[in-house]
């Protein structure tokens, strides 16, 4: 007993000594930690206001997979040496229009920098508000009285802002998204900018394209397929479709789409003349991958990864897409319509010298319309007649897949739609001549949204008719 | 060997003391907090707002009145959002108008500096509790924060609206303040002793509260909460709303299981007051109605005169329950703090509602009081009060640079 109190009692002094050490009485810091935090405050305040144009925020209220909680959207926000905040956005919330509100906004620093909107903006409170999501749920059935709303910040911890002022890197700091600020370019106005990204997403990424786009990771492909949310989970009469609704899903080419889900949003932003796809989150596949921006190549197509040379999304194969739509579907889902007044000249004026055939006789020609009927390929052409009553005239054809594209082989028509083509020259011509040929398939507006193709004949390539995609309600 | 061993020892113990008493002294240097009073910035935006609140709360009272919200000062489990600055302005200039300037007038000097809470903060959304289906109106913590909320939907056109989330509101977390520093009688605790339930509160209607004697159904779930309900309720209900209170409060309340169409056949030329009032919920319907003789169909059983023939089986006089709360409340503002209750509720309906010169309320039409808030400022009739109220906090435009 005696021997460990002993051995007590030493220890004690030599800890008390080194208690005292005169080591510990230096200061780590030259000032205090509130003097820290204050010139911390001021640091960062000033980067915000160093963009003179505001910053492009692309902000990720949750890390949810679902529509609208884990969609990114894309706010402008410029903040002024008075603490005020004028935030712009338009998206679903807004019900597709443009909002703007201007508020307060202050630099705290509670947990390290934190940018606070610290007083109402109808814009950046919207996904942080517990009022019920007005278009969720239908006119029945109300699915969000949950009294929480979108449930994202409008507190962000500043993670990352460089001294060059290129980006800056927020946290939220409940939800721990990563919200990404990158400055807006100077001239450029917020309407004009929040339209051209609209139609950008709307472009390559439409809400009705059934197609999928590839992702490729150091040759490894996987299919990155739009999820759009189902009409039963929002009233319809305040939502249009808007592109912005869609989330990825991110899965192995060969894999399952449910059993391999994996969603991931992404945002599209423009800086200089180029546009870039940034993910929500960082393409996991590889451990050493780091893909999580791409920008628009305009000469190849794709979007290539500003990380990883070896990482790009490119569209799918559009001669694939309307073998699967067309021949493996038998027109059951889907319809295909050749676009009259698009496509090479020499179509163009073929069907407009048809429709004139037509008004010769005082009837009016309609829409080229590739059907399934009879369990066959057909091709339907309406027309109004010189009563002004809707007739068709139904043409069948056989369809082969060819190494580019599709062969057609005009295979008859219904019953007495001869009489017409005895009497309509051009008709008989596109019935006949024109369409039963090989053409080859390639993308139209953009080969990410396959909604249109362009039919180039594989001997005639001024021979390019325009198809457009849709479904078949009935 | 022993005795060397023995000095040794005693010697390391006085050093290991002399050790640790010589950081006693320790400086410990300045405080890590920074302690400088910052003038307002002339610039911000802010800037009249924030002189406001300074000359009105802080200077005076001590007293933050926090619009900018900290989340981290918040419930960090709810999803709240911060109040907009105009809203802020309108609030603030009404909880001087009915709260501070109120006891100004009728308390000393020094129950403010004594009793306000050291922070009013104020959340713009509301305060849902989902799992409960609930909403928190305003929250008192520690005797030293008061919470607001909902202050994004302030409409001053609407009185009931800025009594229930507001006004009432701070009258009633202010109770819960005085109620800590001097403690209600224990005979309040005792009238309604067996009636408190704090989990069906949420289900309960106005009528049943008030025929058992409570001033609102919230008022049902504690002592504590009865009693700040009281003193907030009999200060910011006008005189006719109160009365119908009283007398919704003397009769006996039950209820009963219906159906809609049923109701619908039972009120066809009948009196709601016997019929009752009908709610449904979760599909199931239910009919709240005064206690009554019925016959063997449901319907009013009438006596020889031709009368309803009330029932009164509770024992509970709700209205006579209700002015005796009241009469403590009046005796306790009294006797601890030499405030007059119904000066204090006087003079915050004449703010609130408009009056004749003999001081009584003017009524419209439909004979309710009419909303002095929105009624042509005296000073300036082009213009409604309350924007005469706000002009004192845009007036400190004219110093900001």
């Amino acid at each position: 007993m005696n021997k460990i109190f002993t051995i007590a009692l030493l220890a004690a002094t030599a800890l008390a000594y080194t208690s005292c050490s005169p080591s510990e009485e230096d200061d780590i810091f030259d000032k205090s930690a509130a003097e820290r935090l204050n010139e911390a405050s001021d640091l960062y305040s000033s980067r915000l206001l160093a963009a003179p144009n505001g910053w492009v925020m692309q902000l990720y209220p949750t890390n949810e997979d679902s529509w609208p909680y884990g969609n990114g959207y894309i706010l402008l926000c410029k903040f002024n040496k008075d603490h005020s905040v004028k935030v712009t956005m338009n998206n679903v919330f807004t019900g597709g229009k443009e909002m703007e509100d201007t508020s307060l906004w202050e630099v705290l620093t509670d947990n390290g920098p934190v940018l606070s909107f610290n007083s109402h903006n109808d814009c950046m409170h919207t996904f942080s508000d517990p009022n019920d999501i007005y278009f969720t749920g239908t006119s029945d059935i109300s699915n969000d009285e949950s009294g929480e709303g979108v449930g994202g910040d409008y507190e962000f911890i500043i993670v990352d802002a460089p001294e060059d002022g290129s980006y800056m890197m927020l946290k939220g700091k409940k939800r721990g998204t990563y919200n990404m600020l990158t400055p807006l370019e100077e001239g450029t106005e917020a309407t004009h900018y929040l339209s051209l990204l609209t139609f950008f997403r709307m472009l390559h990424f439409s809400v009705n394209a059934p197609n999928f786009n590839v992702l490729n990771v150091r040759g490894q492909r996987f299919k990155m397929k739009m999820q759009y949310p189902n009409s039963d989970t929002y009233n319809t009469s305040y939502v249009g479709k808007l592109a912005e609704m869609g989330i990825p899903n991110i899965f192995p080419f060969d894999g399952d789409e449910i059993i391999n889900q994996n969603f991931n949003p992404f945002l599209i932003t423009k800086r200089g003349d180029n546009y870039y796809l940034r993910f929500r989150d960082k393409i996991a596949i590889e451990d050493d991958l780091a893909a999580q921006e791409f920008i628009y190549d305009n000469e190849r197509h794709v979007f290539q990864s500003v990380e990883d040379e070896g990482t790009f999304i490119e569209g799918d194969n559009p001669g694939r897409f309307l073998r699967e739509t067309f021949i493996d579907d038998s027109l059951e889902h889907y319809n295909w319509r050749i676009e009259t007044t698009v496509g090479s000249e020499s179509i163009r004026n073929l069907f407009e010298t048809a429709a004139n055939e037509f008004s010769a006789r005082k009837m009016t020609l309609g829409n080229f319309t590739f059907l399934r009927r009879d369990n066959r390929y057909t091709l339907n052409v309406g027309y109004r007649t010189s009563r002004n009553a809707q007739a068709n005239l139904y043409f069948y054809y056989n369809v082969e897949q060819t190494e580019n594209g599709m062969r057609f082989i005009y295979d008859g028509f219904a019953s007495t739609e001869g009489n017409v083509l005895a009497q309509m020259p051009t008709l008989k011509r596109i019935i006949e001549e024109i369409i039963p040929q090989s053409f080859d398939v390639s993308s139209y507006l953009s080969p990410f949204n396959l909604l249109q193709l362009r039919l180039t004949a594989t001997s005639d390539p001024e021979t390019r008719l325009i198809l457009n995609l849709s479904k078949n309600t009935k | 060997m022993k005795e060397t061993m023995k000095t040794l020892l005693i010697g390391a113990l006085a050093l290991t003391t002399l050790c640790f008493t010589s950081c006693d002294d320790d400086d410990l240097g300045p405080t890590i907090f920074d302690t400088n009073d910052y003038p307002l910035d002339r610039s911000a935006y802010t800037f009249p707002l924030d002189t406001f609140l300074k000359v009105t709360y802080l200077e005076p009272y001590n007293m933050r009145f926090i619009y900018r919200m900290e989340d981290i000062g918040s419930d960090m489990t709810k999803n709240l959002t911060p109040a907009s600055y105009e809203k802020s302005v309108e609030l603030a200039v009404l909880l001087k108008y009915l709260w501070t300037g109120v006891y100004e007038k009728y308390a000393a000097p020094e129950f403010l500096k004594a009793n306000a809470p050291r922070i009013i903060h104020v959340i713009g959304s509301k305060n849902l509790n989902p799992s409960q289906g609930t909403e928190t109106l305003g929250e008192a913590g520690g005797g030293l924060k008061i919470s607001l909320f909902n202050t994004n939907n302030l409409n001053v056109a609407d009185v009931d609206m800025l009594n229930e989330y507001f006004i009432k509101t701070i009258h009633h977390e202010f109770g819960h303040i005085l109620d800590q520093t001097h403690i209600r009688p224990t005979s309040f605790n005792l009238i309604s002793r067996s009636q408190y339930d704090a989990s069906t509160w949420t289900q309960t209607p106005d009528s049943m509260a008030a025929g058992r004697g409570f001033v609102s159904p919230y008022a049902s779930s504690a002592p504590g909460e009865d009693w700040v309900e009281v003193l907030a309720m009999y200060i910011t209900e006008d005189p006719i709303s109160w009365n119908q209170l009283l007398n919704t409060a003397s009769y006996e309340w039950e209820e009963v299981d219906m159906e809609r169409s049923d109701y619908d056949k039972r009120m066809r030329n009948a009196d709601p007051d016997t019929v009752g009032y009908f709610r449904e919920s979760d599909g199931t319907g239910k009919v709240y109605r005064r206690a009554c003789k019925r016959n063997a169909d449901d319907y009013v059983a009438l006596d020889e005169k031709g009368e309803v023939q009330w029932l009164h089986t509770t024992g509970i006089e709700g209205d006579k329950v209700i002015m005796q709360k009241v009469g403590l409340v009046r005796d306790w503002l009294k006797d601890n703090w030499n405030i007059e209750l119904d000066n204090l509720r006087k003079e915050v309906q004449q703010r609130m509602y408009l009056t004749n010169d003999d001081g009584s309320f003017k009524l419209d039409q439909r004979g309710r009081v009419i909303n002095r808030l929105t009624s042509p400022a005296p000073e300036n009739p082009s213009i409604r009060f309350i924007d005469q109220l706000m002009n004192e906090v845009y007036s400190y435009k004219s110093l900001q640079q």
